[in-house]
């Protein structure tokens, strides 16, 4: 059975987890590994994409600062050529204005020399300018003549051979005199450069070569110089005919471009070099090195126009160093790497983490589940196995209760006793066991029945009544007036919660009291509050004297400061009542105070925890499990309350707690159930009584159960006050407080004055006495009777029924709370019809009643029992088994309804008629009572249908028996004595 | 005599209500568990007799008569507390709600068994008793026991 039920839960998990399992993850559960390596990898190539995009303008930026810079170059250069192309050009004017237009020439060489060296700064890219004139053959032998001078070829100096024409230089720059004479159609490059410059008419310029008397390269220039002045659009042929000479000129290009370049910022940076790509397969180098240098990667073209249409030119530049790698794309793109990196391997431990924190809270919920199910498994057992111990235990208590029935030797005798005892205790602790798993299973449930709180509580007062007389501890109950009568709830757990509590104070206390009480719990609370500073103030010592047996009590709040508060508004009682009437809720407040050992400090927190007591010592000086407490906690909470104590070691502690019940129906209260009332007598009502007592809380407590009984109490504090309000009140009875007797007044007063009068009864109020005691209290006059405490109601009736001669001859001087002795009280000389066909049931039925002393007839079948029934008849109650062949109960008690029904109706007519018999004043109706062996609540309902009263459940039992016929023969106690 | 009543209790024969009973008897009715049991013997074999007769009746099979008959045996059984007589009746009550005859046959027979158990037990119970209530007499003449 147990491990199906393991099983079970188990399996039930399985599912759960299964469930459980099925949350949401946005983490991969595995691979992460890979995730990584992707992640990295994608932003990677980001990464690289990047540097590109930004390394991309860095390349262009740099480019266009090498473009910048060579157009800026090419363009000065440029430019300063043609400044000085435009000075030649100059030149050549004025070679042709002064030597050829005027006549004669007003040129020479000296004045050539001199003008052209004071303008050389105008032509700064020029190392010396000349003027060659055109002499053809023929006219060799007279130019020679003329300048003193052979011409000379440029090659060797020596005299020129026969040509066609020649072009000796007869005016040169001091720089170039050494060119005088010299054929500049002698050398090749100058010849072309003649004949294209005065077919085109413009400057024309040679490809570059060693200048001579340098070892530089250069290129020469060549201004036509013609001896008119030739129309805009004139033939090759004109300018031919009309060509008289050459100025030319030779630009030493490297030195001019160093210059150049010199003056202008950013020269170490970049390699300038110039070409003349005429012939484009052939560059010609005009200045720069040839070898290939610098950086090769960024070159920049830019042409030069040097104003000679027939060759071009061009710069190139390059970077003299690499272009060094853009660190900002670099670092960039390596941070932006190195922070995704970090942030990939971030998320991936951050992944791992989380995956094994979900595997680990899975775990965790598994093992949850199990713990779980094993504590209600343990649960299960508990209650299984408490529950299969509890059989042969009865067994055992029933066979122990017969062997003490048999004759025994005294040993014997303690032995079983012994042997009685423990099996209780056992009984006892498994039932709290029980209890306590039936709890933690879940499946304890409240009952929810009307019951009257306060007999509960003379109930439980009752059962501790013995051992507290022992001990000499005073044991008293209060419930406050506010608190209803009847209310619904649990009888039987609320019972056992007070029966804990006392039975606890019970067994820790010695000497002192043992008080319980019962309050609203928001009028309690409320007088709580508002008194709370007041009992702060006069704490210890005003207080100690003032509570029930003037021992100082763990809790203040029980002293008569605050009682008397809660009890002054008990003058006005039902003022609170009606004005919450109308919330369906009780709210009680329940405490138990005793004087007794208390609670160590250490220990308070673990009071309630099960098996917990506050030593180890503890159980071996008192006994018990320790288990009490805590299912007390468990049923108070399932009542809707919380219990909370507060304890002060060796002074005492108080346990107090909350309850909800609900406030009973009234139309409830009419029910068949009415043995919920206190069963007290009503005889007292209207007496007066003068309690003598000096502690207020005592006498307020004597005061209730003496209320209970409707008796008008007053409370004084001497005997003395008694006497001297004696005369005006005339209490039919005075009762004492043992303590206030012994302290010395005297009673005879009292006597002396009762004998004038119908003297007051005496009573003695005692916790215990002893037999001196008693004697000397019947000699001093206590001779009515002596009421030995904890007070009940019950009890008190008892002992004034006794003390007034009011109860019944049989019962003088017993305490009729018993049960049975209370029945036969009931039964005897009733006269009681049995109905039931079953013979032996009606046999053992009509045994038990007789027991009881009724008079028993018997029917064994319905007809039966209605002929004996007819009207008029003497029995008192009837007991119908519903279960009869023939006519079963539920018919035969309606037939008996319809005959009653119609005596009366016959009877009210005798009654207008005036003919009315004395025996049948009241209405006719036989209390019918249901046998039955099955109480269910469905057959209860039928049996009300059918006009019964109430039922017992066969086989007979005593209180079962006594609760069912106490409904009917208490409420009219009179009917046939 | 406790032996065996305790034996009885063990086997579970007996329960608390013959305890009950037992107390009822006092000196205004000093024979009346013995009265109350021969009544149940006598009203109980006629019952077995009637059950036993309707079972057999092969072309008859009647159930309300059956149960009628059961719920008898069973009231009187629990009210001198023969407590496994009384389960016996609950389970052939069961069996002939089912309608299962061979299941009532079993039960009859195992009932039969039962109250011939009951029936010895209780007999024997009562000679112990009565000797014992002699006994009594002897050594405390004058004196009537009271249980």
């Amino acid at each position: 059975m147990q491990g199906h039920h393991h099983l079970v839960a188990v399996s039930l998990s399985d599912q759960q987890l299964g469930t459980k399992r099925k949350y949401t993850s946005y983490i991969p559960r595995t691979n992460q590994g890979k995730y990584l390596a992707l992640w990295i990898i994608a932003f990677g190539f980001v990464a690289v994409h990047v540097y590109r995009c930004i390394d991309a303008g860095h390349q262009q930026r740099i480019q266009e600062g090498l473009v910048s810079m060579c157009d800026q170059r090419a363009r000065m250069l440029q430019d300063q050529f043609s400044v000085c192309v435009n000075h030649v050009h100059a030149l050549a004017v004025l070679v042709s204005t002064f030597h050829y237009y005027k006549n004669p020439s007003v040129i020479d060489q000296e004045t050539f020399a001199e003008y052209t060296a004071r303008t050389a700064f105008e032509r700064p890219l020029l190392s010396g300018v000349a003027y060659a004139q055109r002499v053809m053959d023929s006219q060799r032998e007279d130019f020679e003549s003329q300048h003193g001078g052979t011409i000379r070829t440029m090659a060797n100096k020596e005299p020129s051979p026969h040509r066609d024409e020649y072009a000796p230089v007869i005016f040169s720059q001091e720089t170039v005199s050494y060119l005088n004479l010299v054929d500049m159609m002698s050398g090749e490059e100058d010849r072309e450069n003649i004949l294209r410059a005065r077919s085109t008419g413009k400057a024309v310029l040679t490809s570059p070569f060693k200048l001579l008397g340098s070892h530089h390269l250069g290129v020469v220039l060549t201004i036509p110089v013609y001896k008119s002045k030739l129309p805009p659009n004139a033939s090759v042929r004109d300018r031919i005919e009309a060509t008289v000479g050459y100025l030319g000129g030779a630009f030493d290009v490297e030195s001019l471009v160093e210059n150049l370049l010199g003056q202008l910022a950013g020269n170490q940076e970049i390699i300038v070099k110039v070409y003349d790509v005429t012939n484009m397969s052939d560059p010609l180098i005009m200045y720069g090195r040839q070898a290939q240098y610098g950086d090769l990667t960024r070159v920049r073209f830019s042409p030069l126009d040097f104003g000679d249409p027939f060759r071009k030119h061009q710069m190139t530049c390059r970077y003299l160093h690499k272009a060094p790698i853009s660190r900002t794309a670099i670092t960039t793109s390596f941070l932006g790497y190195v922070i995704v990196f970090l942030a990939g391997y971030m998320f991936y431990t951050g992944a791992i983490h989380i995956v094994q924190v979900e595997d680990d809270f899975d775990t965790m919920q598994q093992l949850k589940v199990r713990a779980e199910a094993a504590d209600v498994t343990k649960s299960q057992f508990l209650a299984t196995v408490s529950h299969e111990i509890r059989t042969p235990m009865n067994g055992i208590l029933g066979m122990l209760a017969l062997l003490l029935d048999t004759d025994l030797s005294s040993t014997q005798r303690d032995y079983a006793q012994t042997a009685q005892a423990c099996g209780r205790a056992l009984i006892t602790l498994i039932n709290e066991v029980l209890d306590r798993a039936k709890i933690e299973a879940g499946k304890l449930e409240l009952e929810a029945v009307p019951f009257g709180l306060r007999s509960i509580l003379d109930d439980v007062l009752s059962l501790f009544s013995e051992k507290s007389r022992n001990k000499g501890i005073e044991l008293a109950v209060f419930v406050s007036d506010k608190v209803p009568q009847i209310v619904m709830g649990d009888p039987g757990r609320f019972r056992q919660v007070i029966t804990n509590l006392v039975g606890n104070s019970v067994k820790f206390t010695e000497q002192g009291h043992i008080f319980v009480q019962v309050h609203l719990a928001e009028h309690s609370k409320a007088v709580q509050d508002a008194k709370v500073d007041n009992c702060m103030n006069g704490r210890s010592n005003s207080c100690q004297s003032k509570t029930l047996s003037g021992r100082e009590a763990a809790d203040d709040r029980n002293s008569w400061d605050k009682f008397k508060h809660l009890i002054a508004d008990d003058e006005f009682p039902f003022q609170v009542l009606t004005s919450d009437g109308s919330s369906q809720n009780v709210n009680l407040m329940v405490s138990v105070e005793d004087t007794g050992i208390g609670i160590p400090l250490h220990a308070q927190k673990l009071i309630f925890m099960p098996f917990m007591q506050a030593d180890s010592s503890t159980s071996r000086h008192y006994g018990g499990t320790g288990i009490g407490l805590s299912i007390s906690k468990c049923l108070v909470e399932l009542m809707g309350g919380q219990i909370s104590f507060s304890s002060r070691p060796q002074i005492g502690s108080t346990f107090s707690f909350t309850a909800n019940f609900k406030r009973c129906e009234k139309n409830v209260v009419s029910d068949p159930k009415r043995s919920l009332y206190d069963d007290l007598p009503t005889a007292f009502k209207g007496l007066k009584a003068t309690v003598v007592d000096t502690k207020p809380i005592r006498a307020a407590v004597t005061k209730y159960h003496l209320k209970r009984l409707g008796v008008l109490v007053e409370v004084v504090t001497s005997i003395r006050t008694a006497v001297s309000v004696l005369g005006s009140g005339q209490p039919d009875m005075i009762l004492v407080e043992k303590d206030v007797w012994l302290s010395g007044d005297d009673l005879s007063s009292i006597r002396a004055f009762g004998s004038v009068l119908k003297s007051p009864k005496m009573i003695l109020l005692a916790t215990n006495i002893t037999g001196d005691e008693f004697d000397k209290a019947k000699a001093a006059g206590f001779s009515d009777t002596l009421i030995m405490k904890p007070l009940r109601a019950s009890m008190v009736a008892a002992c004034l029924q006794q003390v007034f001669g009011t109860g019944k001859k049989a019962e003088q001087g017993k305490v009729m709370a018993n049960g049975s002795v209370y029945l036969r009280g009931l039964l005897c000389g009733k006269k009681i019809l049995v109905v039931d066909d079953n013979q032996v049931n009606r046999r053992v039925a009509a045994g038990a009643l007789k027991k009881f002393g009724a008079e028993v007839e018997c029917a064994d079948r319905g007809k039966a029992a209605l002929d004996l029934l007819q009207i008029p008849h003497g029995f008192d109650a009837c007991f119908m088994d519903i279960q009869m062949p023939e006519m079963d109960g539920f018919e035969a008690t309606r037939r008996i309804r319809l005959m009653e029904r119609q005596a009366n109706e016959q009877q009210t007519n005798g009654s207008i008629d005036g003919s009315c018999d004395t025996r049948t004043t009241s209405e006719w109706h036989l209390p019918i009572l249901a046998m039955t062996a099955d109480v269910i609540h469905a057959t209860f309902e039928e049996c009300q249908k059918s006009g019964m009263d109430g039922y017992v459940s066969k086989p007979f039992q005593e209180e079962n028996l006594y609760q069912a016929v106490a409904k009917f023969f208490e409420s009219k106690p009179t009917t046939n004595s | 005599m406790n032996r065996l009543l305790s034996l009885l209790f063990q086997q579970g024969v007996l329960d608390e209500q013959f305890l009950q009973l037992q107390q009822l008897q006092d000196q205004t009715s000093p024979n009346f568990v013995s009265e109350v049991v021969t009544i149940y013997f006598h009203e109980s074999e006629k019952q077995l007799r009637n059950l036993r007769n309707i079972l057999l009746d092969r072309e008859m099979w009647d159930y309300v008569k059956l149960g009628i008959h059961l719920n008898q045996l069973m009231g009187s059984s629990s009210s001198i507390g023969a407590k496994r007589v009384r389960n016996i009746c609950a389970a052939f009550r069961t069996a002939v709600e089912q309608n299962n005859r061979s299941a009532c046959m079993r039960a009859l027979e195992v009932l039969e068994h039962e109250y011939c158990y009951l029936k010895n037990k209780l007999h024997e119970l009562f000679q112990i008793e009565q000797q014992r209530v002699l006994g009594d007499a002897v050594r405390y003449p004058g004196v009537v026991h009271q249980q």
